[in-house]
């Protein structure tokens, strides 16, 4: 990583804070070094790369850039036992929780490494005893039972079992220790505990991207095994498949129409739900509106069931965006939903015929509820309990869907209460901070956007008016484009670059594990055009990632680079 | 290692194996009061809130021990002449960055200014890891991090949101994760002392046994490993080696030296989605922990950083971090004193409880220092000056504790560490932006 603001200069973006956001209108150039895009974010900001222009392509050369070590994050490692082991119990959900993912933030420390030990203990046990006394299915991981003196089973079932772990090929030499200690004692007890030592190896629990003997500078490609890994773990956020290892172990996986083929077969494989329930959930934050807790007497309507309804609608919407092969791009105005009936009825939907239980897909054509901006999950988890707030709304859209979210407020400075200003609407009130000129130039980016929503109310119903004062819900963008209402306004942020950029940002990030930076520019340039090409969709999303010289090379150490 | 005061494993062990546990133990005590009673372990505890304190409810108005406890420090009463107030301590390394919360839990307890900007994680040792580092190997734990709500992963404003997710850090790119569950960290803690009536000596040692051989296994996978490897690269597999030292050295103690002889864990604490009760659990989980001498340093954050927690059983109705944002208003004033007289009285609980174990010629808490603080004074303009700051223990006669002192205008709130780390025995010359070490006896 790249420490580049020395505290002097630090300075001018304190002064920059001082009077507002006006660095932030004008998109840095982010084709020029990390620097300028670092200046642009006013606040010291990890500086996405905004501004990019249109239809530029990366050179044959670019950098690939690298990432360290990468750890498997908690879904991860979560879904990867269930591939490897047919186990079900997701231990990760009681790991500390990771905030990033990108790799160098990924941290291990004493208290994570004991989860591990202790989750793969749990978890060989419980798969040992379901494999010995049901003989049902494929075995996960008993393809032999070791006994008494026969060594040459547990040896089998480790290799087979390390192979899978270490999601390359293994030889006899590398598991020497492994076979010692399985036949160390009791075969059954040492076995298994060769077996939990596979599952607590740097080998399993860091993606390993080793760069090739000789000059480690340099760039190469991915090994076909680094490749197959760094594939599965992007669309499936797990281990790869046997298919994917018979392509790496054949050699062919880079082949760009075996990479296609690999595309689609993987997209439509019910593993790559974790599109939505991993990727999705950490960009959009739609499970955050499970710990939403609405006021009980204003809103006794709203139930944890309610909530969770709510968290499951974006999940389930997301999901059909990828099932169904649409452009990403139409998570702003898709004309459908997720819902269930009471969900349906909070909404005001027709409720005929939803289940009470399960949500399906509800039609919202005609309606003024659609796409991400009308779903409970973010209209609910950004308002305070009692009242919306334009500011919170405005922010998440400015940050979430637009990168461009603005610094908080400096020190001593804060909204005035309603009681202050004597205001009769939140407009108002907003209106009169504003005046103040460190208050305007952020808030002239957000504010309108969260006004413009005000229909929507705490808890995420329509309503015409707020204490008998009618909702206006028209405003003016910063570049002075006018819209009325949240249709409008996502027609507005459709066409709008920075959202295109600002998704083409949040999947590399999640695809290469570290924050695109300068070279990668034009990447995110090419992965924007295809998101908002007529027609393109999310498996040509991908298509652009993965053919991509970043996905498929690899650079070394550069001398003295830290991360 | 050798401490007097402690009893052997295996012998603890036979003791509960034969049903005997307590008198046994209460027996062993006796024979070693003397020896233990000359050097009682010294511990920190740092108990974090969030959102800052609205210090007009908490602040004394007179100094000296003949104060008058304000409304939110009210719960103190039954412990007033342990605790030591310090007012007008600042903290104002921790501003410059987006976030003035995530700045205030990152610069709490290491009184520098935290970096984090560009998305980096570089930011210091904090005083809880110094003191840890000083007695590192004379417990199973070398410090606990603990936290009684689940910190906000997403809108850190760009910088990494792990600088408010932790108040402990190892050194400057290593935040140690916490426990947001009380039943793990009691597990955690204690899955090798309560021993269940079908684990036998044996039985455990074997297991033991089988877990070091794991940690040797994959240590040396992490050495080959690291041989084919660059600088980023290793350092980042520097994380994984120490993690496996860390496990690998409690596992050798667990078969050597008994736990704290008079250590009683109990029954675990149910698993529970109450947050109140989470909290209250996790404060029970570190008096036991110092009692039984199983770590000396615990960090502990009772509310997740820029907390929006609706305290509904104080009959709040707004979130905490919007109640914060007062803007003056006579309602939200009410608010956060119900909030902050509610967070005392949880420290107040935690000091009360270590009061009331007895230890040597006193009880746990006068070995101890508790340290009460947030990331900032005032919630509504981010304030880094006045901290809100208590002291409870009297960390073995260098605390003079019972008042209300004000530190002379301009004392950095680093003073107040440096002042804490002299009484571990530590001779540092700074911490942090220290000018000096603040007297806690004067």
């Amino acid at each position: 990583m790249h420490h580049r603001l020395s505290r002097p200069a630090f300075v001018p973006v304190l002064l920059a804070l001082m009077v507002g956001c006006q660095g932030r209108v004008s998109a840095p150039d982010g084709a020029e070094s990390g620097d300028s895009a670092i200046a642009g974010a006013g606040g010291g900001e990890p500086g996405p790369l905004l501004g990019i222009p249109e239809g530029q392509t990366c050179a044959a050369n670019v950098d690939p850039g690298r990432t360290v070590l990468r750890r498997l994050t908690a879904d991860e490692y979560d879904n990867t036992l269930r591939d490897l082991l047919g186990d079900a119990s997701t231990p990760g959900r009681g790991f500390p929780a990771d905030d990033q993912s990108a790799a160098d933030q990924l941290i291990l420390t004493g208290l994570l490494f004991e989860k591990y030990e202790t989750a793969a203990s749990t978890v060989v046990d419980a798969v040992w005893q379901r494999e010995m006394t049901s003989s049902k299915t494929e075995p996960h991981l008993l393809i032999c039972k070791p006994s008494g003196g026969d060594t040459a089973c547990a040896r089998r079932l480790i290799k087979t079992f390390a192979r899978k772990a270490f999601r390359r090929p293994v030889d006899d030499a590398e598991l020497a220790a492994y076979y010692k200690l399985a036949e160390s004692g009791d075969i059954v007890a040492g076995t298994k505990a060769a077996v939990r030592a596979l599952l607590t190896s740097p080998f399993f629990l860091f993606r390993i991207e080793v760069p090739s003997a000789g000059d480690a500078s340099k760039v190469s490609p991915l090994s076909p095994h680094e490749l197959a890994t760094r594939l599965s773990y992007a669309l499936w956020a797990s281990t790869p498949d046997a298919r994917l290892d018979q392509l790496a172990d054949s050699g062919t996986l880079a082949k760009s129409d075996v990479l296609q083929t690999e595309i689609r077969r993987m997209l439509a494989d019910p593993k790559a739900e974790a599109l939505a329930t991993s990727f999705s959930a950490r960009w959009l934050g739609f499970r955050e509106v499970l710990s939403s807790r609405p006021d009980a007497q204003m809103f006794p309507e709203v139930t944890p069931a309610l909530l969770a309804s709510m968290a499951l609608e974006t999940e389930r919407f997301m999901r059909e965006l990828i099932v169904q092969d649409r452009p990403l791009i139409d998570l702003l105005d898709a004309e459908f939903t997720f819902a269930d009936a009471g969900l349906a009825q909070h909404y005001g939907l027709p409720t005929a015929g939803l289940s009470e239980q399960a949500l399906t897909r509800v039609d919202v054509a005609g309606q003024a509820r659609r796409g991400i901006l009308g779903h409970g999950s973010f209209l609910v988890s950004t308002s305070p309990p009692t009242r919306t707030s334009p500011v919170k709304r405005g922010k998440w859209v400015a940050g979430r869907l637009l990168c461009s979210a603005p610094p908080p407020p400096p020190p001593g400075e804060d909204i005035p209460s309603e009681a202050a200003t004597q205001a009769k609407t939140e407009r108002e009130r907003l209106a009169i901070h504003r005046v103040k000129p460190q208050c305007a130039g952020c808030h002239e980016l957000i504010d309108p956007i969260g006004l413009g929503l005000d229909r929507y109310d705490p808890v995420g119903k329509f309503r015409d008016e707020v204490k008998g004062q009618p909702i206006d819900d028209s405003g003016v963008m910063p570049d002075g484009t006018a819209f009325k209402g949240p249709n409008e306004l996502a027609t507005l942020l459709r066409k709008d670059r920075r959202f295109a950029e600002c998704t083409a940002h949040h999947l590399l990030t999640w695809t290469l594990g570290r924050v695109p930076q300068g070279a990668d520019g034009c990447l995110v340039g090419e992965v924007a055009d295809t998101l908002v090409k007529p027609g393109a969709g999310i498996s040509e999303l991908w298509s652009t990632i993965v053919k991509s010289r970043a996905f498929t090379h690899r650079r070394g150490d550069v001398q003295g680079e830290t991360p | 290692m050798n401490r007097p005061w402690r009893i052997a494993r295996r012998t603890f062990l036979r003791g509960t194996a034969a049903s005997m546990a307590l008198p046994l133990l209460d027996q062993m005590w006796s024979s070693d009061r003397e020896a233990y009673a000359a050097t009682p372990p010294l511990r920190f505890a740092a108990v974090y809130v969030p959102n800052g304190i609205l210090m007009q409810r908490f602040t004394p108005a007179t100094t000296g021990s003949n104060y008058a406890l304000t409304p939110s420090l009210r719960p103190l009463e039954p412990i007033k002449s342990e605790v030591l107030v310090v007012s007008d301590l600042h903290n104002r390394v921790a501003g410059e960055l987006p976030n003035l919360h995530l700045a205030g839990v990152a610069s709490f307890l290491t009184a520098q200014f935290p970096n984090g900007r560009d998305g980096v994680i570089n930011n210091h040792t904090t005083v809880d890891q110094v003191i840890a580092q000083s007695v590192r190997g004379q417990t199973r734990f070398n410090s606990l991090e603990l936290a009684a709500e689940a910190g906000g992963i997403e809108g850190c404003d760009g910088i990494p949101c792990v600088y408010g997710l932790t108040l402990a850090w190892a050194n400057s790119r290593t935040p140690l994760k916490v426990e947001v569950n009380a039943q793990s960290a009691f597990n955690r803690i204690f899955s090798d002392v309560s021993t269940g009536p079908n684990v036998g000596d044996g039985e455990l040692e074997q297991r033991t046994k089988l877990r070091t051989s794991v940690l040797d296994v994959v240590r040396s996978d992490a050495d080959r490993l690291r041989a084919r490897l660059g600088t980023a690269d290793r350092l980042k597999l520097e994380e994984y080696f120490s993690s496996v030292r860390e496990l690998e050295t409690r596992l050798m103690q667990a078969t050597g030296a008994g736990t704290g002889q008079m250590c009683k864990p109990g029954a675990v604490p149910a698993k529970t989605l109450d947050y109140r009760a989470n909290a209250k659990a996790m404060l029970d989980v570190i008096a036991l922990a110092f009692q039984c001498d199983i770590t000396r340093v615990v960090t502990f954050m009772l509310g997740a950083w820029e907390s929006s927690y609706v305290f509904d059983f104080l009959s709040v109705r707004a979130d905490h971090h919007g109640v914060s944002h007062h803007g003056g208003d006579s309602g939200n004033w009410r608010d956060l004193e119900a909030i902050n007289t509610w967070e005392v009285s949880q420290f107040a609980y935690l000091a009360e409880k270590l009061k009331n174990m007895k230890e040597g010629d006193g009880s746990v808490l006068d070995h101890s220092a508790l340290l009460f603080g947030s990331d900032v004074s005032d919630g509504d303009s981010h304030s880094y000056e006045n901290m809100p700051t208590l002291v409870a223990g009297r960390l073995g006669g260098a605390i003079n504790s019972g008042r209300h002192i004000r530190a002379p205008e301009g004392t950095p709130a680093a003073n107040l560490l440096l002042g804490l780390m002299r009484g571990y025995g530590l001779t540092d010359a700074r911490f942090g932006n220290s000018t000096a070490a603040l007297n806690l006896k004067a």
